[in-house]
Protein backbone atom coordinates (compact mmCIF):
# COMPACT_ATOMS: atom_id res chain seq x y z
CA UNK A 1 0.00 0.00 0.00
CA UNK A 2 3.01 2.72 0.82
CA UNK A 3 6.33 2.08 0.79
CA UNK A 4 9.61 3.97 2.56
CA UNK A 5 7.79 5.29 5.24
CA UNK A 6 8.27 4.63 9.07
CA UNK A 7 4.32 4.40 10.17
CA UNK A 8 4.18 4.51 13.98
CA UNK A 9 0.72 4.66 14.20
CA UNK A 10 -2.44 5.06 11.66
CA UNK A 11 -6.02 6.14 11.64
CA UNK A 12 -8.89 5.02 9.35
CA UNK A 13 -11.07 7.56 8.28
CA UNK A 14 -15.03 7.00 7.29
CA UNK A 15 -14.17 7.24 3.81
CA UNK A 16 -11.63 4.38 3.87
CA UNK A 17 -8.38 6.88 3.95
CA UNK A 18 -5.34 6.06 6.24
CA UNK A 19 -3.57 8.56 8.01
CA UNK A 20 0.16 7.57 9.77
CA UNK A 21 2.22 9.18 11.17
CA UNK A 22 6.09 9.05 10.43
CA UNK A 23 7.94 10.26 13.52
CA UNK A 24 11.22 9.77 12.18
CA UNK A 25 10.18 12.44 9.58
CA UNK A 26 8.03 14.63 11.38
CA UNK A 27 4.99 14.13 8.87
CA UNK A 28 1.79 12.89 8.61
CA UNK A 29 1.00 10.82 5.54
CA UNK A 30 -2.37 10.23 3.97
CA UNK A 31 -3.15 6.85 1.18
CA UNK A 32 -6.18 7.46 0.01
CA UNK A 33 -8.76 5.01 -1.35
CA UNK A 34 -6.85 4.46 -4.72
CA UNK A 35 -3.72 3.95 -2.43
CA UNK A 36 -1.94 6.87 -3.22
CA UNK A 37 0.58 8.58 -0.89
CA UNK A 38 1.22 12.01 0.02
CA UNK A 39 2.23 14.11 2.84
CA UNK A 40 -0.48 16.24 4.30
CA UNK A 41 1.52 17.54 7.64
CA UNK A 42 5.11 18.38 8.01
CA UNK A 43 5.94 19.37 11.44
CA UNK A 44 9.92 20.79 10.05
CA UNK A 45 12.68 20.87 12.29
CA UNK A 46 10.95 23.18 14.98
CA UNK A 47 8.43 20.74 15.95
CA UNK A 48 8.46 18.05 17.90
CA UNK A 49 7.53 14.39 16.60
CA UNK A 50 3.88 13.36 15.83
CA UNK A 51 3.10 10.53 17.67
CA UNK A 52 -0.29 8.83 16.44
CA UNK A 53 -3.52 10.66 14.66
CA UNK A 54 -6.81 10.47 15.58
CA UNK A 55 -9.96 8.59 13.90
CA UNK A 56 -10.78 11.71 12.11
CA UNK A 57 -14.68 12.85 13.38
CA UNK A 58 -16.42 15.81 11.88
CA UNK A 59 -13.44 16.22 9.88
CA UNK A 60 -11.34 16.93 12.73
CA UNK A 61 -8.71 15.50 13.86
CA UNK A 62 -5.84 15.44 16.56
CA UNK A 63 -2.50 14.25 16.49
CA UNK A 64 -0.77 13.21 19.31
CA UNK A 65 2.81 14.61 20.29
CA UNK A 66 4.06 12.26 22.80
CA UNK A 67 7.08 14.85 23.39
CA UNK A 68 5.64 17.98 24.11
CA UNK A 69 2.63 18.93 26.71
CA UNK A 70 0.30 19.97 23.79
CA UNK A 71 -1.63 17.56 20.89
CA UNK A 72 -2.72 19.12 17.51
CA UNK A 73 -6.11 19.61 16.20
CA UNK A 74 -6.31 19.70 12.49
CA UNK A 75 -9.67 20.12 10.25
CA UNK A 76 -9.70 18.06 7.45
CA UNK A 77 -10.10 19.32 3.65
CA UNK A 78 -12.19 17.63 1.29
CA UNK A 79 -9.34 16.47 -0.62
CA UNK A 80 -8.08 14.90 2.55
CA UNK A 81 -5.51 17.35 3.69
CA UNK A 82 -4.88 18.59 7.45
CA UNK A 83 -5.55 22.06 7.58
CA UNK A 84 -5.24 25.03 10.57
CA UNK A 85 -2.98 22.84 12.74
CA UNK A 86 -2.41 24.11 16.00
CA UNK A 87 -1.19 22.78 19.43
CA UNK A 88 -5.08 23.16 20.64
CA UNK A 89 -4.86 20.46 23.69
CA UNK A 90 -3.02 20.92 26.50
CA UNK A 91 -2.53 18.20 28.62
CA UNK A 92 -1.66 17.44 32.18
CA UNK A 93 2.36 16.29 32.66
CA UNK A 94 3.57 14.03 35.45
CA UNK A 95 5.20 15.38 38.77
CA UNK A 96 9.04 15.19 38.03
CA UNK A 97 11.28 12.61 39.95
CA UNK A 98 12.86 13.89 43.13
CA UNK B 1 7.00 15.01 28.54
CA UNK B 2 3.68 13.90 27.87
CA UNK B 3 4.12 10.33 26.79
CA UNK B 4 0.81 10.02 25.06
CA UNK B 5 0.15 7.00 23.35
CA UNK B 6 -2.74 7.69 21.61
CA UNK B 7 -6.21 9.66 21.35
CA UNK B 8 -9.89 9.43 20.20
CA UNK B 9 -12.63 11.77 19.82
CA UNK B 10 -15.99 11.65 20.41
CA UNK B 11 -18.96 12.74 18.86
CA UNK B 12 -19.34 15.93 21.21
CA UNK B 13 -15.57 16.85 20.88
CA UNK B 14 -14.59 15.35 23.91
CA UNK B 15 -10.90 13.95 23.52
CA UNK B 16 -9.54 11.63 24.91
CA UNK B 17 -5.72 10.86 25.76
CA UNK B 18 -3.64 7.60 26.73
CA UNK B 19 -1.03 9.63 28.03
CA UNK B 20 1.77 8.80 30.85
CA UNK B 21 -0.68 10.10 33.85
CA UNK B 22 -3.56 7.96 32.55
CA UNK B 23 -6.67 8.84 30.35
CA UNK B 24 -6.51 12.39 29.74
CA UNK B 25 -10.04 13.89 28.54
CA UNK B 26 -10.21 16.83 27.17
CA UNK B 27 -13.35 18.87 26.42
CA UNK B 28 -13.87 20.77 22.89
CA UNK B 29 -12.30 24.02 24.71
CA UNK B 30 -8.61 21.96 24.70
CA UNK B 31 -8.63 21.79 28.46
CA UNK B 32 -8.51 18.73 30.46
CA UNK B 33 -11.77 17.91 32.26
CA UNK B 34 -10.57 14.94 33.84
CA UNK B 35 -7.98 11.89 34.28
CA UNK B 36 -8.25 8.70 35.50
CA UNK B 37 -5.07 7.31 36.44
CA UNK B 38 -3.71 4.13 36.01
CA UNK B 39 -1.42 2.98 39.12
CA UNK B 40 -0.05 0.24 37.02
CA UNK B 41 -0.21 -0.54 33.11
CA UNK B 42 -0.68 2.81 31.39
CA UNK B 43 -3.11 3.48 28.79
CA UNK B 44 -1.56 2.96 26.04
CA UNK B 45 -4.23 3.69 23.06
CA UNK B 46 -7.73 4.69 22.57
CA UNK B 47 -9.53 3.55 20.09
CA UNK B 48 -13.57 4.37 19.53
CA UNK B 49 -16.77 2.40 18.77
CA UNK B 50 -19.92 2.97 18.33
CA UNK B 51 -22.19 0.34 18.66
CA UNK B 52 -26.15 0.27 18.73
CA UNK B 53 -26.64 3.82 20.46
CA UNK B 54 -23.48 3.56 22.65
CA UNK B 55 -20.20 5.24 22.39
CA UNK B 56 -17.43 3.93 23.84
CA UNK B 57 -13.71 3.89 24.69
CA UNK B 58 -11.63 1.33 24.37
CA UNK B 59 -8.36 1.50 26.04
CA UNK B 60 -5.13 -0.13 27.58
CA UNK B 61 -3.65 -3.33 27.62
CA UNK B 62 -5.64 -4.72 29.74
CA UNK B 63 -8.67 -3.92 27.82
CA UNK B 64 -10.09 -1.83 30.03
CA UNK B 65 -13.18 0.29 29.23
CA UNK B 66 -14.25 3.44 29.52
CA UNK B 67 -17.42 4.79 28.43
CA UNK B 68 -17.74 8.26 27.44
CA UNK B 69 -19.52 9.46 30.58
CA UNK B 70 -22.47 12.05 28.40
CA UNK B 71 -23.26 8.58 26.91
CA UNK B 72 -23.49 6.37 29.87
CA UNK B 73 -27.04 6.57 29.82
CA UNK B 74 -27.43 5.05 26.78
CA UNK B 75 -26.03 1.59 27.41
CA UNK B 76 -26.40 -0.20 30.92
CA UNK B 77 -27.26 -3.64 30.46
CA UNK B 78 -24.91 -6.70 31.41
CA UNK B 79 -22.46 -5.07 32.50
CA UNK B 80 -21.44 -6.00 35.74
CA UNK B 81 -21.76 -3.83 38.92
CA UNK B 82 -18.89 -3.06 39.91
CA UNK B 83 -17.85 -1.59 36.56
CA UNK B 84 -21.18 0.43 36.39
CA UNK B 85 -20.01 2.17 39.79
CA UNK B 86 -16.64 2.83 38.51
CA UNK B 87 -17.80 4.20 35.56
CA UNK B 88 -21.05 6.10 37.62
CA UNK B 89 -17.86 7.86 39.51
CA UNK B 90 -16.21 9.08 36.47
CA UNK B 91 -19.24 10.42 35.03
CA UNK B 92 -20.10 11.83 38.34
CA UNK B 93 -16.73 13.90 39.12
CA UNK B 94 -16.35 14.76 36.08
CA UNK B 95 -20.08 16.67 35.50
CA UNK B 96 -19.46 18.03 39.42
CA UNK B 97 -15.89 19.14 38.13
CA UNK B 98 -15.28 23.16 38.37
CA UNK B 99 -12.86 22.10 35.26
CA UNK B 100 -15.89 20.86 33.32
CA UNK B 101 -16.31 24.61 32.48
CA UNK B 102 -13.24 25.99 32.91
CA UNK B 103 -12.42 29.78 33.21
CA UNK B 104 -10.49 30.17 30.46
CA UNK B 105 -8.33 33.50 32.08
CA UNK B 106 -6.34 31.07 34.40
CA UNK B 107 -4.87 28.20 34.27
CA UNK B 108 -6.66 25.32 35.51
CA UNK B 109 -5.35 23.20 37.87
CA UNK B 110 -6.44 19.82 38.77
CA UNK B 111 -7.82 18.65 41.99
CA UNK B 112 -6.49 15.60 43.47
CA UNK B 113 -8.87 13.08 44.59
CA UNK B 114 -12.16 14.51 42.59
CA UNK B 115 -10.76 13.45 39.51
CA UNK B 116 -8.84 11.01 39.88
CA UNK B 117 -10.06 8.15 40.39
CA UNK B 118 -9.56 4.28 39.63
CA UNK B 119 -9.20 2.63 36.56
CA UNK B 120 -13.34 2.77 35.65
CA UNK B 121 -13.06 -1.09 34.57
CA UNK B 122 -10.51 -4.14 35.70
CA UNK B 123 -11.32 -6.26 32.75
CA UNK B 124 -13.90 -6.69 30.03
CA UNK B 125 -15.37 -9.52 29.26
CA UNK B 126 -19.00 -8.31 28.00
CA UNK B 127 -20.30 -10.33 25.55
CA UNK B 128 -21.04 -7.86 23.15
CA UNK B 129 -17.69 -5.91 23.40
CA UNK B 130 -16.06 -9.18 23.08
CA UNK B 131 -15.62 -8.78 19.69
CA UNK B 132 -14.78 -5.16 19.02
CA UNK B 133 -11.30 -6.07 21.69
CA UNK B 134 -8.99 -6.61 18.74
CA UNK B 135 -9.84 -3.44 17.71
CA UNK B 136 -7.94 -2.05 20.48
CA UNK B 137 -4.01 -1.38 19.43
Amino acid sequence: MAQNVEATDLAISAKGAIYFTDATRKTVGYVDGNGQTRVVYSGGESRSRPASPSHPIRRCSVVTDAQSRFSWSFQIAADGSLLNGEPFYRLEMPEPDG
Amino acid sequence: MSGVQGATLDSIGQVYFASALGIQMCEANGRVAAILKFARNPALSLTRVRREGCELALCGRRRQLLSSPRRESEWSGGVGSGEVAARRRFSQATRASPFARPNLTRPMRLAPGVLVGRPPIAAVRHPVHSSHSTTTR
